[in-house]
């Protein structure tokens, strides 16, 4: 590509809506992630598998029946699929969560990493359902019937950064909840949380559900951009791109998961669009991943708490306080939220 | 920060939007060449390229299109759906057609490319999805996995075997032929699948699925997979000495698989794999280009003829279309690739061809090219078996499609 054709690409509008689209969908996914993983500690590298459910879910039963040769296509309309997405992946993300979060960490880690895998290989074998290895290629987007192609992507875009907003509306609503703090208490530190009464077996369930009921909602934002479900689309590269861009942003910061992913993705554009000649561009392609593991080691070595903090997302004030300081605010906050106790007296703690 | 962020996010939008604003009809014609550069597809990626740089050269030595000089615009697209969708809007708004698509970046801008009404041409697509939903704004231009489970299964027959066993890697484009090479196999043909045994792609070794396929002595075994499983595969199938006859899928028709078997007898794996047209002139035009352009003799089995002949395909398209619209070239495809009309063997006879206001028939050196106007496929890709001689991939005789096992 020469220079010219670089500098075309930049200015043209179908490859800003088509990317500031993905920098959406993909914000959304890594806030998300930012509330289990950044603020619960509960690190999951089977957000994949979330999406992965959340979209074979939409694409199914929006599916016009006759189209595809599956068992199940009742051709659903848009909203019904974005509500039935939801319900899936909720409850596959409660009863995945049932015996995982058991687990912590590591162990955690691998669990969610392997449930995303388990995933992807049932959506190849139930064929009868999903499609098989081939998938759909069709997948029903709104206001088809309204706009044309280029303005269609336009709305498309509108809608999946009002999808962004609201999910930073609502993961800035838990940060300074009592259940925001709570999580964070549980995370810093377990039996200091689990001493104050926080139920933190539950507390983990509710937070892996909500992130699973929300996946549900932006998945079909996925379909809408890429239109194409196939077990190939869900694989572990997903969560990893979400997870760098979480590490890059800084985990537990608010902002930190948009502008991680808005730096991460802007940055692999640009590494891609850089001019090279023809028998130079197998090294250019090998350079991809190398010049993004460096960006990261930059930023680590610079900000070792990513682009943005936490210390910097929820003030001076929690810089000094303990994880014990959390906890205890949690369970005042809690206690004053139930109307039990006396919060007075919690708060005095 | 943020409001940093959004000002020079705005900035850039609308720098964009002014910046793209250029008058098309001039400058060079540029034809987007989006493929798997980097991931699964990277083994073909460069060979592929070679072959799409070829014919750009030859298109600008006689001439360019209409005047104007052609310019390939290359995009990876890392061999993924995802991929092949960003890679497609980065050069959207600058090309006027675009190929070297492979079978998931086709299905997956399969809606998109028709809606942008952007001439689209796929030289290493085998999807199945393609058997039915191209022709208009997307044509393949070489074998559908449905050819080459059908003509595997043919072979198969026609070397007297009877019981067969499988061992097949689930990812779409081993599973497609391979289906179809089941489905004729036992519903056309009446043999016997022993063993079907399905993997998945990524373990170090497959020992255990080797071992299921090959316990019930089947007197051939059809292997459809990606070389990084099929090498081990074939080590382990060497290691225990078996003798069954290897059917092999054409993803395994790379020099890596050719190596790792060179030590077995010449005819033990065999492939069905669309062959070049060695003997059309358009060949020898063809390798003379390659030398020239990619400074080296074409290397066989990599699409490298497909790549070129799909760009020799679009600007003759536009040079009948005189216009470089995507409706108005995807209109004249046709009108290029099939007959009637005075048959051709290079752009520049096809150039002078339609100056003098002659219909043209396009023969390239991937073979001839007639393309069925309803699903926009290949009528009769020419598919030969494959041998491995010395250490490498040697096409020994054409293979007819049996009609009568046509699915």
């Amino acid at each position: 590509m020469s220079t010219l054709a670089a500098i075309s690409a930049l200015s043209s509008p179908t490859f800003w809506v088509s990317l500031l689209t993905l920098i959406g969908i993909y914000a959304s996914v890594t806030m998300l992630l930012n509330v289990e993983s950044g603020w619960g500690g509960m690190w999951d590298l089977g957000i994949v598998g979330l999406l992965a459910i959340g979209s074979y879910t939409y694409t199914i039963v929006t599916n016009p029946p006759g189209e595809f040769e599956v068992s199940y296509a009742p051709g659903w309309p848009v909203w019904a699929g974005i509500l039935a997405a939801m319900l899936m992946t909720g409850i596959v993300a409660f009863l995945v969560g049932l015996p995982a979060l058991r687990a912590r960490r590591e162990y955690f880690l691998i669990i969610t990493f392997a449930f995303a895998e388990v995933f992807r290989q049932l959506a190849i074998n139930l064929g009868d359902l999903t499609h098989g290895t081939v998938g759909f290629n069709s997948v029903a987007r709104p206001f088809e019937s309204f706009f044309q192609r280029d303005a269609l992507r336009a709305v498309l875009l509108v809608v999946t950064w009002g999808a962004a907003l609201l999910v930073y509306a609502l993961t800035r609503r838990i940060s300074r909840s009592g259940y925001g703090r709570a999580l964070r208490a549980m995370r810093d530190n377990e039996p200091a949380a689990l001493s104050l009464g926080i139920r933190v077996s539950r507390l983990r369930l509710q937070t892996f559900v909500l992130v699973g009921v929300a996946i549900g909602g932006i998945a079909p934002l996925y379909m809408w951009w890429l239109r194409y479900a196939n077990p190939n689309v869900f694989r572990a590269q997903f969560t990893f791109t979400a997870w760098t861009a979480l590490v890059l942003g800084g985990i537990a910061s608010r902002f930190g998961p948009v502008l991680g992913v808005a730096v991460l993705l802007l940055f692999t554009e640009l590494v891609e669009l850089i001019d090279v000649p023809p028998e130079l561009r197998n090294v250019h392609v090998a350079v991809h991943p190398l010049a993004i593991g460096l960006l990261l080691v930059l930023v680590l070595r610079f900000r070792p708490e990513g682009l943005l903090s936490e210390r910097r997302t929820f003030g001076e004030r929690a810089r000094r306080q303990t994880a014990l300081d959390v906890a205890m605010a949690a369970v005042a906050s809690r206690l004053r939220r139930l109307g039990r106790g006396d919060a007075v007296r919690a708060e005095a703690l | 920060m943020r409001r940093i962020f959004l000002s020079l996010l705005a900035i850039v939008v609308l720098g964009g939007v002014v910046l793209s604003c250029g008058d098309d009809d001039e400058g060079p014609v540029k034809l987007g060449f989006l493929a798997g550069l980097s991931g699964d597809y990277s083994e073909w990626g460069p060979p592929s390229q070679d072959g799409a740089e070829a014919a750009i050269g030859v298109i600008n030595e006689s001439g360019g299109i209409l005047g104007r000089d052609a310019e390939l615009v290359v995009q990876d697209n890392l061999s993924t759906p995802e991929g092949a969708v960003t890679g497609y809007n980065r050069i959207r708004e600058e090309i006027h057609a675009l190929g070297g698509v492979e079978s998931d970046g086709a299905v997956a801008l399969l809606g998109t490319v028709a809606e942008d009404e952007m001439p689209t041409m796929c030289p290493a697509c085998g999807t199945t999805v393609l058997d039915t939903e191209g022709g208009n704004y997307i044509w393949r231009i070489t074998a559908s996995d449905t050819t080459y489970g059908i003509i595997s299964a043919q072979l198969a027959r026609d070397l007297g075997f009877t019981r067969v066993a499988m061992l097949v890697q689930q990812t779409e484009g081993t599973e497609s032929p391979a289906n179809v090479f089941k489905d004729v196999w036992e519903n056309k043909i009446g043999g016997e699948i022993i063993a079907d045994v399905r993997f998945a792609p990524g373990s170090d070794s497959y020992q255990a699925e080797v071992e299921q396929a090959f316990a019930g002595n089947p007197e051939a075994v059809y292997i459809g997979a990606g070389p990084q499983a099929g090498i081990p595969i074939l080590r382990e199938y060497i290691a225990r000495g078996y003798d069954a006859q290897i059917l092999v899928s054409p993803d395994l028709q790379v020099p890596d698989i050719a190596e790792a078997a060179a030590e077995l007898p010449t005819g033990r794996i065999l492939a069905a794999q669309v062959t070049d047209d060695f003997e059309s002139p358009a060949y020898s035009a063809f390798a003379a280009a390659h030398q020239e352009y990619a400074n080296k003799p074409p290397p066989t089995g990599f699409y490298e003829t497909n790549q070129f002949d799909q760009y020799i395909i679009l600007a003759l398209a536009m040079t009948a279309a005189e216009s470089t619209d995507g409706p108005d070239v995807a209109a004249q495809i046709y009108s290029i690739t099939n007959a009637p009309g005075t048959k051709v063997y290079t752009y520049a006879d096809g150039v002078a061809a339609l100056e003098r206001g002659e219909q043209i028939d396009y023969d390239g050196p991937s073979g001839t090219i007639e393309l069925n106007t309803s699903t926009g496929n290949l009528v009769s890709p020419k598919v030969a078996v494959q041998h491995i001689v010395s250490g490498g991939y040697t096409a020994r005789e054409v293979i007819e499609l049996d009609a009568s096992l046509g699915r």
